[in-house]
């Protein structure tokens, strides 16, 4: 499965296109994560385990656009993006879509 | 550059499968889990902090406990002009205190205070300063009822619990601000908040079991049985009959009053002992206010 | 106690209204999304070669969506614990194809074969509005350019 945010894939052309497909995926940190992220704000510094779930989540969110695009027949996903929103307070919502194609 | 499609390129158009997006769970199943979990959660983090604010309490010296919580430090503690009598009836209770203090430890411990209140009431606050309402005076009959109720305020400082509760209040404030802090929904946190408070119900109601019982042993010890111990709660279940409903127990901070009644009716099942009167101080104080109070009544 | 009572009360009513909208919701999102299904719908920016000739208009869908009292109430209890909120799944799930829906209506009816360059943006609204947060309710808009012959 080629996944990638160009509008192509060099040296194929797309044969049939399904449209859109999407993977969404949303997450809360635990309380005990979220006493270390507070205690990391007093001195600055990478949430180590913020930037773990994030992208734990948006791989989960990857996974199931990439599900769907298999389900319609799709051997690529062209122009993916992320988006990600806090719907909630501590949880945060990674959302990615794109355009299901076959290439050849 | 090419085209990036070919020109016969065609839409296929396909219904996607539903459940990809969505976790096929029941939500009630996920309830049932996170309430299990969370509930076990909360019975651990709550074990963990009462024993860890009770060790604290170990590490404070009774010493230290009399100098932070000194009648000098707390205003609410110093009396405006005491109404007459009130001196010699607090000389007497301090007489009572000293009597039924076992001769090994310093009663410098305790202090004992009356105050003027309409509802019969004593408790105990950290620094071992008892309180006893001029209400509580009206439903004693004797001395040993009397002491009775003294000694159960002084088991209490023994046992350390003043002290032991606020060191919990003060954990449990913390926690809860955690908890707060982090949660999306306050339904969830005031649950929570209910439920601590649900546990420290039943924590102060064991403390209150078990001042009962040091209470008794003081009282025994001094007076050679326990008759009449039982008399102030017989007077205050008399009071109670008209006031409570069913629930309140679960909820009171004290044991039901019925259910002391019979814990400490069993110690007095023996042969009666002999009782001693109340103080002159406190007979001539009660004489006092009751002749106060039937001449407003006549105004 | 009264406190729990009406929280039992709110959350059954929470369960019971929740699940029957949002069955009913999923049934007419699927009927229509079958009914539209021949349009297609593309993040591409590029015209497909069947187009040669065409008009452009952007189309836009948006919705708004509110949570449940009981899903709400699972949610927050799972921030104690982290890990997938199950209950929001399916609510930004029904709202962003009902935004992709009500898109692909507004380019029917000015009778557009084809939206491409489709972006979509979700946002949270009505903070802090009431007690409780004022979380539970996202906003889904879906844009995109309608191609008409």
């Amino acid at each position: 499965m080629i996944i990638t945010n160009l509008e192509t894939v060099p040296g194929k052309s797309i044969t049939r296109h399904y449209g859109l497909v999407q993977g969404n995926t949303i997450r809360a940190k635990h309380v005990g994560r979220d006493l270390m992220a507070g205690l990391k704000n007093i001195f600055g510094g990478e949430l180590k385990g913020y930037t773990e779930l994030l992208s734990e989540s948006r791989q989960e969110a990857t996974d199931r656009m990439i599900q769907q695009a298999h389900s319609l027949g799709a051997n690529a996903v062209l122009n993916v993006r992320y988006s990600t929103s806090s719907i909630t307070q501590g949880a945060a919502e990674l959302y990615a879509y794109g355009t299901a194609v076959t290439v050849e | 550059m090419g085209l990036p499609f070919r020109s016969d390129m065609k839409f296929v158009a396909k219904q996607i499968p539903e459940g990809i997006n969505t976790s096929p769970d029941h939500p009630l199943k996920e309830l049932l889990l996170l309430l299990t979990g969370a509930s076990l959660l909360l019975a651990v983090v709550f074990i963990i902090l009462m024993l860890l604010s009770d060790l604290l309490v170990r590490y404070i010296p009774e010493e230290t406990e009399r100098q932070w919580f000194s009648a000098a430090r707390l205003s609410f503690l110093q009396q405006e002009s005491p109404a007459e009598g009130m001196i010699a009836v607090e000389h007497d209770l301090a007489r009572l205190v000293k009597q039924l203090n076992p001769p090994e430890t310093d009663p410098a411990r305790y202090s004992i205070r009356l105050i003027q209140s309409d509802t019969p009431n004593a408790f105990i606050t950290p620094g071992g300063h008892i309180f006893v309402t001029t209400e509580l005076l009206q439903l004693v009959n004797s001395e040993n009822a009397l002491s009775m109720v003294i000694a159960h305020e002084m088991a209490h400082q023994i046992h350390r619990h003043p002290i032991r509760s606020m060191g919990r209040g003060v954990v449990i404030a913390v926690a809860l601000m955690m908890f707060t802090g982090v949660d999306g929904s306050e339904w969830v946190s005031d649950i929570l908040a209910n439920s601590i408070q649900l546990g420290l119900l039943a924590y102060s109601r064991d403390q209150e079991r078990e001042a009962d019982k040091t209470g008794l042993k003081l009282l025994t010890d001094y007076y050679g049985h326990a008759s009449a111990s039982s008399d102030f709660f017989a007077q205050i279940s008399q009071h109670e009959k008209f006031s409570q409903s069913g629930l309140s127990e679960y909820l009171s901070t004290h044991p039901n009053t019925d259910e002391r009644l019979l814990f400490l009716q069993q110690y007095e099942s023996g042969e009666p002992g002999e009782l001693i009167p109340l103080p002159d101080s406190i007979t001539s104080f009660l004489d006092a206010t009751a002749q106060a109070k039937s001449e407003t009544a006549t105004d | 106690m009264y406190e729990l009572l009406i929280f039992l009360t709110l959350l059954i009513l929470g369960y019971s209204f929740g699940q029957i909208s949002e069955r009913r919701h999923y049934r007419s999102i699927i009927e229509r999304e079958k009914q539209t299904l021949w349009m297609p719908v593309m993040t591409l920016k590029t015209v497909p070669p069947q187009i040669t000739r065409c008009h452009t208009q952007l189309v836009s869908g948006n919705v708004v969506i509110s949570i449940d009292f009981f899903k709400k109430f699972v949610a927050g209890l799972r921030s104690l614990f982290g890990g997938r909120l199950q209950s929001y799944e399916s609510l930004l799930d029904r709202a962003r194809r009902e935004a992709i829906l009500r898109m692909k209506e507004s380019a029917l009816e000015i009778g557009a074969k084809v939206i491409i360059n489709v972006r979509i943006e979700t946002a949270s609204i009505s903070k802090s509005s009431s007690r409780n947060n004022g979380i539970g309710s996202v906003e889904v808009v879906a844009y995109g350019t309608a191609l008409s012959v």
